[in-house]
């Protein structure tokens, strides 16, 4: 016998009018950083976040900001995400579905994103911006925080959730500084369209499952 | 000897680590380095003379490989949003298409571990375009229609036929010398810029003499014509502070030429991609910089091959795999290049040239390539 799924809850519309403000919100950031970023406006301040940024290389942070940075890559989060999706899978099948599409789409989308830009990385390579990274951890922990919530999950979980997770992001992001492999623009687009995406992605998942 | 903290300046760090601020001095120099040679650095950053590898001093002389990281899926991707912004602006965007896709292409060419950079931008060419049509063709139409409407004698069309013939042989050169100052001063690696530093008038003597005696020897006198081209184009042009040189003549090269003439019927044409690919080799391994020379080893059957086969690609795909073709080309070319002896760059430095795009608009209108090799 098969187990119903566990009842979802649904956004009221306050909430889904704030989500659609930060989607419009994060696409305006992400397409004026974008512009800023062609027409170089922001290099002298990039440049000396930059600096700043390698001033405080040292060996000993050089494995473990790697590693950090590692957790931004479909390498980490795709196993991860499907891991979590088949946690969540046994409470409510169509929610993990919904949650791999949001994710498997947004790791597209991060890395169509790189061809509106074509600027070059710190290190010269191509592809700078958005930061593929930042944008994938954002949407991961935006996407994690929407399903405890749907879930009902306890508020204590989701306070936890919600502090580790930006400090994930925010560890991921200041990794590709100190790496030399993103400018602070990069960082900024990846997290303003990272944020705009998992925007999205809860409006779709919640219409479709929830409000029907 | 201990140096000064390149950081906060304290005046004598005894190790590696600064005991004042505590960073590590060679990894924060080295850094530093790289984003000031990096194409993202600021204008005003202070103009940094490009680290030498280190060359050890008994070894052979070393070799160093040009490499190319493209690949056909990121310039179709980069195409298929050119093709949308153009079509939404009736056409406006093609300049910054086109600066798009020479930003792609030299991004993704690495040398010594270092991405080259485009930094020109589409409102260069846009303003480069307008200025090559008024002085070009606002004139040529004017002169062309005006005979017309006025019904001017024969003579007169015949004379002013004869004027514009020589007004184009007199602005393609023009042209070519203007795209190619344009295009080296826009270029640069490790934050350094190219340039070039050529007159306009030396090239226009060398293009009409030439374009003259091509007619009167029936084409024999190309072999000599190109490497004069060439040689005007390489010996004038700088990486940062110091010159390109060539050394190539024309008559090297007019045997080769004979036998692809001689060849050329018989082999249905084929013949003039071996000459092709020999006249490639030539003026690469004649070009040196500082001690580097340049060479290139590219085979004249593998060359026949990627030519004949792009451009086959490219009508069976009605266009779409005209990516995949630029990619293939580029990779082609740099897979056979090659640069012999020590890169010696401590004294070059920055010594960029101002360079409008009027030159590049004009040889857009004209299609007239500078083909340098």
């Amino acid at each position: 016998m098969t187990r119903p799924p566990a009842p979802l809850r649904s956004l009221t519309a306050a909430q889904r009018r704030r989500l659609l403000a930060l989607t419009l919100g994060g696409v305006a950031a992400f397409f004026a950083l974008a512009l800023l970023a062609q027409l170089r406006v922001l290099v002298d301040a990039e440049w000396e976040v930059q600096s700043l940024a390698q001033a405080l290389r040292t060996r000993a942070l050089e494995l473990p900001m790697r590693a950090v940075s590692s957790l931004g890559t479909g390498w980490v989060l795709g196993p991860v995400a499907a891991v979590a999706c088949l946690v969540v899978r046994v409470r409510h099948a169509g929610l993990a579905l919904g949650v791999i599409a949001a994710g498997a789409g947004a790791m597209a989308a991060a890395n169509l994103a790189k061809v509106l830009v074509i600027r070059q990385r710190p290190n010269t390579v191509l592809w700078a911006y958005p930061s593929a990274h930042t944008f994938g951890i954002v949407v991961f922990v935006s996407l994690l925080l929407y399903v405890l919530w749907t879930l009902d999950a306890p508020p204590r979980w989701r306070r936890l959730t919600l502090l580790g997770g930006a400090a994930l992001v925010l560890a991921v992001g200041a990794s590709r500084l100190y790496l030399n492999a993103h400018w602070i623009g990069d960082v900024l687009g990846g997290l303003a369209g990272g944020l705009a995406f998992a925007a999205v992605g809860v409006l779709l998942i919640d219409r479709r499952l929830v409000t029907g | 000897m201990a140096e000064p903290c390149p950081r906060c300046s304290f005046p004598d760090v005894p190790g590696d680590k600064c005991p004042q601020c505590g960073v590590l001095v060679a990894l924060y120099r080295a850094s530093l380095d790289k984003l000031r040679r990096g194409p993202g650095g600021p204008v005003n950053a202070p103009p940094a003379a490009v680290v030498p590898p280190p060359v050890s001093p008994a070894g052979p002389p070393s070799t160093l490989r040009p490499s190319f990281h493209g690949s056909a899926l990121g310039l179709f991707g980069i195409q298929a949003v050119n093709a949308l912004l153009t079509l939404l602006t009736a056409g406006v965007f093609y300049f910054w298409a086109k600066t798009r896709a020479r930003r792609y292409l030299l991004g993704e060419s690495e040398l010594e571990g270092d991405r080259f950079a485009y930094h020109g931008t589409g409102g260069e060419l846009l303003v480069g375009f307008v200025k090559g049509m008024a002085v070009f063709f606002i004139p040529v139409a004017l002169l062309t229609i005006l005979p017309e409407l006025y019904q001017a004698p024969a003579e007169i069309r015949a004379a002013l036929r004869s004027l514009l013939w020589l007004a184009g042989l007199l602005i393609v050169p023009i042209a070519m010398v203007g795209a190619w100052r344009y295009r080296l001063s826009r270029m640069s690696w490790r934050g350094i810029r190219f340039s070039f530093r050529g007159r306009a008038r030396q090239f226009v003597g060398i293009f009409v003499v030439g374009t003259i005696l091509m007619s009167l020897t029936l084409g024999l006198y190309y072999p000599i014509f190109v490497t004069q081209r060439q040689a005007f184009m390489v010996s004038h042009a700088y990486f940062g502070s110091r010159k390109f040189d060539f050394d190539g003549r024309g008559r090297d090269l007019m045997r080769p030429f004979l036998v692809m003439v001689l060849l050329f019927l018989p082999t249905l044409g084929l013949s003039w991609f071996w000459f092709s690919a020999r006249r490639q080799r030539y003026f690469t391994d004649h070009t040196r910089f500082g001690a580097t020379r340049f060479r290139s080893t590219v085979p004249g059957g593998a060359l026949a091959w990627v030519q004949i086969s792009n451009v086959v690609a490219i009508v069976v795909s009605l266009g779409l795999l005209w990516p995949w073709t630029v990619v293939r080309s580029v990779a082609f070319t740099l897979r056979y290049l090659s640069l012999l002896g020590p890169l010696e760059l401590a004294d070059v430095h920055q010594d960029a040239q101002a360079a409008s795009a009027t030159g590049e608009g004009l040889a857009g209108l004209l299609d007239a390539d500078f083909g340098v090799g």
